[in-house]
């Protein structure tokens, strides 16, 4: 008893250990062998204390950044960061556990809805996987349920979620590759549909419209060749402007001059987001391709939904476009939030390029380039909207400065924090 | 809505029936790209020589010939095309055998395949942009 005990109470609450178990499972599933079913063990428990190492360096920069932030301009700023958003709710708030029985009832309601109904997609972008159980663990902490309920609660509508959005997407897909072969698995696709409709309103149609495909543009983007490149380029100057305006009495730390701590704290933030999906990397690189495995035998007939980049070659300067205009509609975004009583969300590069660019694509299909353009600008306010409606939420949990981004994710939070908790507010 | 009543069929692969003076005349026309391939220098000349072939392969059902052709293709120059387009249906064919078959190693065999031409895609279009 007392070792049963033990196990319980000083091992099984370690998140790292119940995410390493997981991956023992789906391995053991697959008939692996032995020393297969133990790297691969190893290397799942290595991936979370990797990512929990690059959540701490992340939430140390943005703690700084805030409170420079805070002095300088006198209002919150909010950085969007998914991947900051998961270190935290991992680590700091001790959901874990949570999340990782979450993603295992994730993968498990896709199977069973692929497997009995009509909706036949599989989720394969694992890291998108990750986002969804922590945002509706997010969201079940909003509610203030208990462990059990928001497993099973984040499950149901995160499989939902990863059935319903490839299928949302899926008549666009099928303009824009031709063919029904693949569906799209990448949790921005309330974005893609809203710069669909955005296009639809305001695009070219008929013989009027052109596509984004028959221009050619300048190739000016140098700095997006490289993923933290992408990061730093927009996290330096965003530091270094706020340290100025703060001046040295907040921005200096010790004897460091302020405007090289400024700097230096941008650079630990690319650290850390470089450390964190390192982790991710190698938390996934076990437990997905077991899923994997286990959902395709399952369901024979799965049509998978891919992540984003399987669309680019499609239309690779809509891309270009859905990424330049994405940010613009997100710097707009981020004057204008402050002035509707929201929080600044500051723009994110990285999400303004993937879920961006892949907007830029359906925008094109549906207006051609004024729809592209137009449907681009919409599409960044609209992804600086939602994270800047999650702000209040995430901070009365004890999430530092930073906001979700991918806009499905935020959906299903928002779920939670606009429909159920009201709802049992007033029950 | 959205233009999707006007659907644009897109015919791929392999389905059309052919007869057998088609087959015969393929099977020669492959042979010659075979050799083509094998004389030529130019890479430009040998990634559409590749192409062709990997085009005459799908036409005559032979998948894993038409997938080899289509990855040596993109292995002297990644770029977006063709061969990027028809390998990602065929990869996903021979996923849905694998599936069929139970065969879990072929399975994860084709999706690293697919993944790593989703690696590819992000690659090219970031050194397009510049």
């Amino acid at each position: 008893m007392v070792v049963i005990n033990f196990i319980i109470q000083n091992i099984l609450t370690q998140s790292a250990v119940i995410i390493a178990l997981i991956a023992l499972l789906g391995l053991v599933l697959q008939r692996k062998s032995f020393g297969t079913v133990l790297t691969g063990t190893f290397k799942t428990l290595l991936g979370f204390e990797v990512l929990s190492a690059g959540s701490a360096v992340i939430v140390a920069s943005l703690t700084y950044f805030g409170k420079i932030f805070q002095h300088a301009f006198h209002l919150n700023g909010v950085v969007p960061s998914i991947e900051a958003i998961n270190g935290q709710a991992m680590n700091t708030l001790g959901l874990g556990n949570a999340i990782a029985f979450t993603f295992l009832g994730i993968f498990i309601v896709n199977i069973i809805i692929a497997r009995f109904s009509p909706w036949k997609y599989i989720f394969l972008t694992g890291q998108a996987l990750l986002w969804m159980s922590t945002m509706t663990v997010v969201g079940g902490k909003i509610c203030g349920f208990n462990t059990v309920i928001t497993v099973i609660l984040g499950s149901v509508i995160g499989g939902i979620f990863a059935v319903a959005m490839p299928a949302l997407a899926q008549p666009f897909i099928r303009k824009i590759t031709g063919n029904d072969a693949i569906a799209l698995g990448h949790f921005c696709t309330v974005g893609y549909l809203f710069e669909a409709g955005a296009a639809w309103i305001f695009g070219e149609r008929g013989e009027n419209k052109h596509s984004v495909e028959d221009i050619k543009l300048p190739k000016a983007l140098e700095f997006m060749q490289d993923t933290y490149l992408s990061v730093a380029v927009v996290m330096v100057p965003l530091y270094l402007i706020t340290a100025a305006f703060a001046g040295p009495k907040w921005a200096s730390v010790g004897t460091t001059n302020y405007m090289v701590e400024a700097f230096l704290q941008a650079v630990q933030f690319v650290v850390g987001v470089y450390v964190l999906l390192a982790g991710v990397r190698l938390l996934l690189g076990e437990i997905v391709p077991a899923f994997r495995g286990i959902a395709m035998k399952l369901v024979p007939d799965a049509k998978p939904a891919l992540d984003c980049p399987v669309l680019f070659p499609y239309s690779p300067n809509a891309v270009i476009l859905g990424f330049v205009t994405t940010t613009i509609g997100t710097v707009i975004g981020m004057f204008l939030m402050p002035v509707m009583g929201l929080a600044v969300i500051l723009p994110g590069m990285l999400t303004n390029f993937f879920a961006g660019g892949t907007a830029g694509i359906f925008g094109n299909v549906v207006g051609g380039r004024r729809g592209a353009i137009i449907g681009g600008v919409l599409h960044g306010l609209f992804i600086t909207l939602l994270p800047a409606l999650l702000v209040v939420a995430l901070q009365s949990l004890g999430f530092v400065n930073a906001s979700a981004t991918d806009s499905d994710t935020i959906v299903a939070a928002l779920m939670y924090a606009f429909i159920f908790a009201p709802i049992l507010k007033a029950i | 809505m959205f233009g999707f009543n006007k659907k644009k069929k897109v015919e791929f692969t392999n389905a059309k029936e052919l007869t057998s003076e088609e087959i015969e005349n393929l099977i020669i026309r492959a042979a010659k790209l075979k050799k083509e391939v094998s004389a030529a220098n130019a890479d430009d000349e040998k990634i559409k020589l590749y192409e062709d072939l990997g085009t005459v392969y799908v036409k005559l059902n032979q998948t894993d010939n038409a997938i080899s052709a289509y990855e040596a293709s993109l292995k002297i120059k990644e770029q977006f095309g063709d061969a990027y387009n028809v390998l990602l249906n065929l990869y996903e064919e021979k996923r849905k055998i694998a599936a069929a078959a139970k065969d879990d190693a072929e399975i994860q065999k084709w999706i690293g395949k697919t993944d790593r031409l989703l690696d590819m895609s992000k690659r090219v279009l970031r050194s397009n942009m510049f």
